[in-house]
Protein backbone atom coordinates (compact mmCIF):
# COMPACT_ATOMS: atom_id res chain seq x y z
CA UNK A 1 0.00 0.00 0.00
CA UNK A 2 2.80 2.34 0.98
CA UNK A 3 4.59 1.47 -2.23
CA UNK A 4 1.55 2.35 -4.37
CA UNK A 5 1.21 5.69 -2.60
CA UNK A 6 4.90 6.38 -3.16
CA UNK A 7 4.59 5.48 -6.86
CA UNK A 8 1.68 7.92 -7.23
CA UNK A 9 3.75 10.60 -5.53
CA UNK A 10 6.67 10.04 -7.90
CA UNK A 11 4.27 10.05 -10.88
CA UNK A 12 2.70 13.34 -9.82
CA UNK A 13 6.06 14.94 -9.21
CA UNK A 14 7.14 13.85 -12.71
CA UNK A 15 4.08 15.36 -14.32
CA UNK A 16 3.38 18.51 -12.38
CA UNK A 17 6.52 19.27 -10.44
CA UNK A 18 9.90 20.59 -11.52
CA UNK A 19 12.60 18.16 -12.73
CA UNK A 20 14.54 18.20 -9.47
CA UNK A 21 11.48 17.14 -7.48
CA UNK A 22 11.00 14.11 -9.71
CA UNK A 23 14.63 13.10 -9.37
CA UNK A 24 14.53 13.53 -5.57
CA UNK A 25 11.33 11.49 -5.12
CA UNK A 26 12.52 8.91 -7.64
CA UNK A 27 15.84 8.65 -5.81
CA UNK A 28 14.14 8.17 -2.44
CA UNK A 29 11.82 5.56 -3.93
CA UNK A 30 14.76 3.69 -5.42
CA UNK A 31 16.55 3.70 -2.08
CA UNK A 32 13.51 2.38 -0.23
CA UNK A 33 12.35 -0.09 -2.88
CA UNK A 34 13.72 -1.13 -6.26
CA UNK A 35 13.10 1.53 -8.91
CA UNK A 36 11.31 -0.43 -11.66
CA UNK A 37 8.19 1.73 -11.39
CA UNK A 38 10.27 4.89 -11.55
CA UNK A 39 11.72 3.83 -14.89
CA UNK A 40 8.22 3.14 -16.19
CA UNK A 41 7.08 6.62 -15.10
CA UNK A 42 10.09 8.15 -16.86
CA UNK A 43 9.13 6.21 -20.00
CA UNK A 44 5.58 7.61 -19.85
CA UNK A 45 6.94 11.15 -19.57
CA UNK A 46 9.33 10.60 -22.49
CA UNK A 47 6.60 9.00 -24.60
CA UNK A 48 4.26 11.93 -24.14
CA UNK A 49 6.51 14.96 -24.04
CA UNK A 50 9.67 13.70 -25.72
CA UNK A 51 8.16 14.00 -29.22
CA UNK A 52 10.20 11.11 -30.59
CA UNK A 53 13.56 12.50 -29.53
CA UNK A 54 16.13 10.61 -27.44
CA UNK A 55 14.36 9.42 -24.24
CA UNK A 56 16.55 11.33 -21.81
CA UNK A 57 14.34 10.70 -18.82
CA UNK A 58 14.51 6.91 -19.19
CA UNK A 59 18.25 6.97 -19.74
CA UNK A 60 18.98 9.23 -16.77
CA UNK A 61 16.53 7.44 -14.49
CA UNK A 62 17.81 3.97 -15.43
CA UNK A 63 21.39 5.05 -14.80
CA UNK A 64 20.39 6.61 -11.48
CA UNK A 65 18.42 3.58 -10.31
CA UNK A 66 21.28 1.25 -11.29
CA UNK A 67 23.75 3.41 -9.40
CA UNK A 68 21.56 3.47 -6.29
CA UNK A 69 21.15 -0.30 -6.46
CA UNK A 70 24.91 -0.70 -6.77
CA UNK A 71 25.58 1.70 -3.90
CA UNK A 72 23.00 0.22 -1.53
CA UNK A 73 25.17 -2.59 -0.03
CA UNK A 74 28.14 -0.24 0.18
CA UNK A 75 26.37 2.35 2.31
CA UNK A 76 24.24 -0.03 4.38
CA UNK A 77 25.72 -0.46 7.84
CA UNK A 78 23.81 -3.54 8.95
CA UNK A 79 22.67 -6.38 6.75
CA UNK A 80 20.18 -9.02 7.79
CA UNK B 1 28.03 -17.89 1.32
CA UNK B 2 25.28 -15.49 2.42
CA UNK B 3 27.30 -12.49 1.19
CA UNK B 4 27.77 -14.17 -2.18
CA UNK B 5 24.07 -14.93 -2.39
CA UNK B 6 23.25 -11.27 -1.62
CA UNK B 7 25.76 -10.08 -4.20
CA UNK B 8 24.35 -12.37 -6.88
CA UNK B 9 20.82 -11.22 -6.15
CA UNK B 10 21.94 -7.56 -6.26
CA UNK B 11 23.74 -8.09 -9.57
CA UNK B 12 20.65 -9.78 -11.01
CA UNK B 13 18.57 -6.79 -9.93
CA UNK B 14 20.96 -4.36 -11.64
CA UNK B 15 20.84 -6.44 -14.82
CA UNK B 16 17.04 -6.51 -14.68
CA UNK B 17 16.94 -2.71 -14.29
CA UNK B 18 19.30 -2.31 -17.25
CA UNK B 19 17.19 -4.67 -19.37
CA UNK B 20 13.99 -2.81 -18.44
CA UNK B 21 15.56 0.57 -19.27
CA UNK B 22 16.98 -0.68 -22.57
CA UNK B 23 13.67 -2.30 -23.58
CA UNK B 24 11.78 0.91 -22.86
CA UNK B 25 14.27 2.98 -24.86
CA UNK B 26 13.91 0.59 -27.81
CA UNK B 27 10.13 0.71 -27.48
CA UNK B 28 10.07 4.51 -27.39
CA UNK B 29 12.34 4.78 -30.41
CA UNK B 30 10.67 2.08 -32.52
CA UNK B 31 6.99 2.66 -31.78
CA UNK B 32 6.68 6.23 -30.48
CA UNK B 33 3.04 6.53 -31.55
CA UNK B 34 1.96 3.49 -29.54
CA UNK B 35 3.87 4.78 -26.52
CA UNK B 36 2.32 8.22 -26.99
CA UNK B 37 -1.18 6.79 -27.18
CA UNK B 38 -0.64 4.68 -24.06
CA UNK B 39 0.93 7.49 -22.05
CA UNK B 40 -1.81 9.94 -23.10
CA UNK B 41 -4.38 7.61 -21.52
CA UNK B 42 -2.66 8.02 -18.17
CA UNK B 43 -1.22 11.53 -18.33
CA UNK B 44 -3.98 13.56 -20.00
CA UNK B 45 -6.57 13.05 -17.21
CA UNK B 46 -3.99 14.01 -14.58
CA UNK B 47 -2.97 17.17 -16.45
CA UNK B 48 -6.60 18.13 -17.08
CA UNK B 49 -7.50 17.60 -13.42
CA UNK B 50 -4.52 19.65 -12.32
CA UNK B 51 -5.48 22.56 -14.61
CA UNK B 52 -9.08 22.28 -13.48
CA UNK B 53 -8.05 22.45 -9.83
CA UNK B 54 -5.66 25.33 -10.45
CA UNK B 55 -7.66 27.48 -12.83
CA UNK B 56 -11.33 26.47 -12.94
CA UNK B 57 -14.01 28.64 -11.36
CA UNK B 58 -16.17 25.66 -10.34
CA UNK B 59 -17.04 25.52 -6.66
CA UNK B 60 -15.04 22.35 -5.88
CA UNK B 61 -11.62 23.61 -6.99
CA UNK B 62 -12.43 27.05 -5.63
CA UNK B 63 -12.93 25.47 -2.25
CA UNK B 64 -9.37 24.21 -2.29
CA UNK B 65 -7.74 27.36 -3.49
CA UNK B 66 -6.46 30.11 -1.31
CA UNK B 67 -9.21 32.67 -0.80
CA UNK B 68 -6.86 35.63 -0.51
CA UNK B 69 -5.14 34.70 -3.73
CA UNK B 70 -8.50 34.61 -5.48
CA UNK B 71 -9.58 37.96 -4.08
CA UNK B 72 -6.32 39.52 -5.24
CA UNK B 73 -6.74 37.97 -8.64
CA UNK B 74 -10.30 39.23 -8.94
CA UNK B 75 -9.26 42.78 -8.10
CA UNK B 76 -6.39 42.62 -10.62
CA UNK B 77 -8.72 41.30 -13.30
CA UNK B 78 -11.36 43.90 -12.47
CA UNK B 79 -8.88 46.73 -12.86
CA UNK B 80 -7.60 45.20 -16.11
CA UNK B 81 -11.17 44.84 -17.33
CA UNK B 82 -11.99 48.42 -16.44
CA UNK B 83 -9.00 49.59 -18.43
CA UNK B 84 -9.75 47.36 -21.38
CA UNK B 85 -13.51 47.93 -21.43
CA UNK B 86 -13.21 51.44 -22.78
CA UNK B 87 -11.14 50.25 -25.71
CA UNK B 88 -13.19 47.17 -26.50
CA UNK B 89 -15.64 48.94 -28.79
CA UNK B 90 -12.80 50.54 -30.75
CA UNK B 91 -10.99 47.20 -31.01
CA UNK B 92 -14.12 45.42 -32.19
CA UNK B 93 -14.92 48.00 -34.82
CA UNK B 94 -11.32 48.10 -36.06
CA UNK B 95 -11.20 44.28 -36.19
CA UNK B 96 -14.43 44.26 -38.17
CA UNK B 97 -13.10 46.90 -40.54
CA UNK B 98 -9.87 44.92 -40.93
CA UNK B 99 -11.86 41.79 -41.80
CA UNK B 100 -13.91 43.74 -44.35
CA UNK B 101 -10.82 45.16 -45.99
CA UNK B 102 -9.15 41.75 -46.06
CA UNK B 103 -12.19 40.15 -47.63
CA UNK B 104 -12.19 42.91 -50.26
CA UNK B 105 -8.62 41.88 -51.07
CA UNK B 106 -9.65 38.26 -51.43
CA UNK B 107 -8.38 37.07 -48.07
CA UNK B 108 -10.72 34.43 -46.75
CA UNK B 109 -9.14 33.98 -43.34
CA UNK B 110 -7.91 30.84 -41.72
CA UNK B 111 -10.09 28.64 -39.63
CA UNK B 112 -8.61 27.98 -36.21
CA UNK B 113 -9.31 25.79 -33.23
CA UNK B 114 -9.37 27.35 -29.79
CA UNK B 115 -7.43 25.29 -27.26
CA UNK B 116 -6.72 25.62 -23.57
CA UNK B 117 -3.22 25.18 -22.21
CA UNK B 118 -3.16 22.34 -19.69
CA UNK B 119 0.59 22.20 -19.25
CA UNK B 120 3.35 24.70 -19.88
CA UNK B 121 7.17 24.62 -19.66
CA UNK B 122 7.62 25.52 -16.04
CA UNK B 123 5.29 22.67 -15.03
CA UNK B 124 6.33 20.07 -17.60
CA UNK B 125 9.54 18.12 -17.93
CA UNK B 126 10.07 19.28 -21.52
CA UNK B 127 9.83 22.74 -23.11
CA UNK B 128 6.44 22.07 -24.72
CA UNK B 129 2.82 23.12 -24.39
CA UNK B 130 0.16 20.54 -23.57
CA UNK B 131 -3.18 21.46 -25.15
CA UNK B 132 -6.67 20.19 -24.41
CA UNK B 133 -7.67 19.67 -28.05
CA UNK B 134 -6.73 16.62 -30.09
CA UNK B 135 -7.44 14.83 -33.34
CA UNK B 136 -11.12 14.49 -32.37
CA UNK B 137 -11.35 18.30 -32.60
CA UNK B 138 -9.51 18.47 -35.92
CA UNK B 139 -5.98 19.17 -34.70
CA UNK B 140 -3.32 17.86 -37.08
CA UNK B 141 0.39 17.33 -36.69
CA UNK B 142 2.46 20.25 -37.98
CA UNK B 143 -0.30 22.81 -37.48
CA UNK B 144 0.86 26.22 -36.22
CA UNK B 145 -0.07 27.40 -32.73
CA UNK B 146 -0.90 31.10 -32.26
CA UNK B 147 -1.19 33.23 -29.13
CA UNK B 148 -3.19 35.98 -30.74
CA UNK B 149 -4.30 36.85 -34.22
CA UNK B 150 -0.88 36.70 -35.75
CA UNK B 151 1.88 35.46 -33.45
CA UNK B 152 2.99 31.88 -34.07
CA UNK B 153 4.61 30.38 -31.01
CA UNK B 154 5.07 26.78 -32.09
CA UNK B 155 3.93 23.72 -33.98
CA UNK B 156 1.81 20.75 -33.01
CA UNK B 157 4.18 17.80 -32.81
CA UNK B 158 2.08 15.01 -31.32
CA UNK B 159 -1.65 14.49 -31.39
CA UNK B 160 -3.81 12.12 -29.39
CA UNK B 161 -7.61 11.98 -29.65
CA UNK B 162 -8.25 14.49 -26.85
CA UNK B 163 -4.99 16.32 -26.33
CA UNK B 164 -1.94 17.45 -28.22
CA UNK B 165 1.62 18.55 -27.58
CA UNK B 166 3.03 21.66 -29.23
CA UNK B 167 6.74 22.20 -29.61
CA UNK B 168 7.59 25.84 -29.00
CA UNK B 169 9.73 27.94 -31.30
CA UNK B 170 11.70 28.64 -28.15
CA UNK B 171 12.39 24.97 -27.39
CA UNK B 172 16.19 24.59 -27.01
CA UNK B 173 17.75 23.85 -30.38
CA UNK B 174 14.67 24.73 -32.45
CA UNK B 175 15.86 26.79 -35.43
CA UNK B 176 13.76 29.46 -37.13
CA UNK B 177 14.61 31.84 -39.93
CA UNK B 178 13.76 35.33 -38.77
CA UNK B 179 13.92 38.84 -40.15
CA UNK B 180 14.89 41.67 -37.81
CA UNK B 181 13.34 45.00 -38.61
CA UNK B 182 15.84 47.71 -37.75
CA UNK B 183 19.12 46.34 -39.02
CA UNK B 184 16.95 44.68 -41.76
CA UNK B 185 18.66 41.32 -41.79
CA UNK B 186 17.69 37.69 -42.14
CA UNK B 187 19.20 35.42 -39.55
CA UNK B 188 18.59 32.15 -37.75
CA UNK B 189 17.09 32.26 -34.30
CA UNK B 190 17.72 29.32 -32.02
CA UNK B 191 15.38 28.36 -29.19
CA UNK B 192 16.79 29.04 -25.78
CA UNK B 193 14.04 27.59 -23.57
CA UNK B 194 11.82 29.42 -21.13
CA UNK B 195 9.97 31.34 -23.83
CA UNK B 196 13.04 32.98 -25.31
CA UNK B 197 15.03 32.54 -28.48
CA UNK B 198 18.44 33.85 -29.37
CA UNK B 199 19.81 35.42 -32.53
CA UNK B 200 23.53 35.52 -33.09
CA UNK B 201 24.94 38.11 -35.49
CA UNK B 202 28.42 39.51 -36.12
CA UNK B 203 29.59 42.60 -34.28
CA UNK B 204 28.96 45.72 -36.30
CA UNK B 205 25.35 44.96 -37.05
CA UNK B 206 23.31 47.49 -35.17
CA UNK B 207 21.03 45.39 -32.97
CA UNK B 208 18.89 47.42 -30.60
CA UNK B 209 16.56 46.47 -27.78
CA UNK B 210 13.03 46.74 -29.12
CA UNK B 211 13.86 45.75 -32.72
CA UNK B 212 10.89 43.80 -34.04
CA UNK B 213 11.41 40.20 -35.11
CA UNK B 214 9.30 38.67 -37.88
CA UNK B 215 9.05 35.02 -38.88
CA UNK B 216 8.68 35.23 -42.64
CA UNK B 217 7.83 31.57 -43.20
CA UNK B 218 4.34 31.97 -41.80
CA UNK B 219 1.83 34.50 -42.98
CA UNK B 220 1.56 36.00 -39.54
CA UNK B 221 2.83 39.22 -38.10
CA UNK B 222 5.58 40.13 -35.74
CA UNK B 223 6.78 37.37 -33.40
CA UNK B 224 8.24 39.62 -30.71
CA UNK B 225 10.99 42.05 -30.00
CA UNK B 226 14.60 41.93 -28.92
CA UNK B 227 14.52 42.30 -25.17
CA UNK B 228 18.18 41.99 -24.29
CA UNK B 229 21.50 42.17 -26.10
CA UNK B 230 24.63 40.36 -25.02
CA UNK B 231 27.71 41.86 -26.55
CA UNK B 232 31.36 42.05 -25.71
CA UNK B 233 33.92 44.04 -27.77
CA UNK B 234 36.38 41.16 -27.54
CA UNK B 235 33.99 38.67 -29.10
CA UNK B 236 33.35 38.50 -32.84
CA UNK B 237 29.61 37.97 -32.38
CA UNK B 238 26.76 39.46 -30.38
CA UNK B 239 23.52 37.88 -29.26
CA UNK B 240 20.03 39.25 -29.08
CA UNK B 241 17.32 37.60 -26.98
CA UNK B 242 13.83 37.60 -28.40
CA UNK B 243 10.63 37.15 -26.43
CA UNK B 244 6.95 37.45 -27.20
CA UNK B 245 4.89 40.28 -25.78
CA UNK B 246 2.84 37.83 -23.70
CA UNK B 247 4.89 35.75 -21.24
CA UNK B 248 4.39 31.98 -21.40
CA UNK B 249 3.27 31.82 -17.80
CA UNK B 250 0.29 34.09 -18.38
CA UNK B 251 -1.06 32.33 -21.46
CA UNK B 252 -4.32 30.49 -20.92
CA UNK B 253 -5.63 29.95 -24.43
CA UNK B 254 -4.09 29.50 -27.85
CA UNK B 255 -5.51 28.95 -31.31
CA UNK B 256 -4.39 26.17 -33.60
CA UNK B 257 -4.36 26.53 -37.38
CA UNK B 258 -6.16 23.84 -39.33
CA UNK B 259 -3.57 23.54 -42.06
CA UNK B 260 0.00 22.44 -41.29
CA UNK B 261 2.85 24.84 -42.05
CA UNK B 262 4.39 24.16 -45.46
CA UNK B 263 8.00 24.92 -46.38
CA UNK B 264 8.24 28.04 -48.53
CA UNK B 265 10.84 29.51 -50.86
CA UNK B 266 12.90 32.61 -50.17
CA UNK B 267 10.91 34.59 -52.76
CA UNK B 268 7.65 33.68 -51.03
CA UNK B 269 9.15 34.59 -47.64
CA UNK B 270 10.19 37.98 -49.04
CA UNK B 271 6.73 38.61 -50.39
CA UNK B 272 5.18 37.78 -47.00
CA UNK B 273 7.72 39.98 -45.26
CA UNK B 274 7.07 42.91 -47.58
CA UNK B 275 3.36 42.54 -46.87
CA UNK B 276 3.97 42.45 -43.11
CA UNK B 277 6.23 45.49 -43.20
CA UNK B 278 3.71 47.37 -45.26
CA UNK B 279 0.97 46.44 -42.82
CA UNK B 280 3.13 47.59 -39.92
CA UNK B 281 4.53 50.85 -41.16
CA UNK B 282 2.54 52.13 -44.10
CA UNK B 283 -0.59 54.13 -43.42
CA UNK B 284 -2.87 55.02 -46.34
CA UNK B 285 -2.60 58.83 -46.09
CA UNK B 286 -4.90 60.76 -48.47
CA UNK B 287 -3.15 62.42 -51.43
CA UNK B 288 -4.36 65.83 -50.32
CA UNK B 289 -2.56 65.58 -47.00
CA UNK B 290 0.56 63.58 -47.92
CA UNK B 291 3.63 65.64 -48.76
CA UNK B 292 5.94 63.49 -50.80
CA UNK B 293 8.25 63.68 -53.79
CA UNK B 294 5.93 61.38 -55.68
CA UNK B 295 2.62 63.06 -55.15
CA UNK B 296 0.61 60.27 -56.67
CA UNK B 297 2.03 57.51 -54.53
CA UNK B 298 0.60 56.81 -51.10
CA UNK B 299 2.86 54.00 -50.09
CA UNK B 300 6.51 53.12 -50.35
CA UNK B 301 7.67 49.81 -51.72
CA UNK B 302 9.27 47.89 -48.89
CA UNK B 303 11.17 45.60 -51.24
CA UNK B 304 13.89 48.21 -51.42
CA UNK B 305 14.77 47.50 -47.79
CA UNK B 306 15.25 43.81 -48.25
CA UNK B 307 18.81 42.53 -48.44
CA UNK B 308 20.18 40.16 -51.06
CA UNK B 309 18.85 36.62 -51.09
CA UNK B 310 20.41 34.12 -48.75
CA UNK B 311 20.74 30.49 -49.85
CA UNK B 312 19.02 29.15 -46.74
CA UNK B 313 15.37 29.43 -47.59
CA UNK B 314 13.53 27.35 -45.08
CA UNK B 315 14.29 26.12 -41.64
CA UNK B 316 12.46 24.25 -38.93
CA UNK B 317 9.66 26.75 -39.50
Amino acid sequence: MMRIFFVLLVGLSALIGPDWLFFVTAGLFSVKYCGYEVILIAALVDAYFGLGSIPYYVLITTAGVMMIEWLKPKVTLYTV
Amino acid sequence: MRVNSHRTSRNKKIVRIAVLGASLVVLLVLVPMVALWFSSLLLTPVAKTKTWLAESTSSFPLFFRDRTELINRISTLESALAGAGGNQFTIDSLAQENEDLRSLLGYEGEERILAGIIGRPSQLPYDVLMLDRGSADGVTEGAPVYINDSTVIGLVRAVTPYSSVAELITTPGFETTVYIIGPDIYTTAVGNGGGQMRVGVPQGINLTVGDLVVIPSVTSGVYGAITHIETSPTQPEQYGYVATTIPLGSMRLVSIGKTPVQPISFAEAQAILAQQKERLFVVPVPDTILIDLEATSTSTSTDAFLPAASPSTTNAI
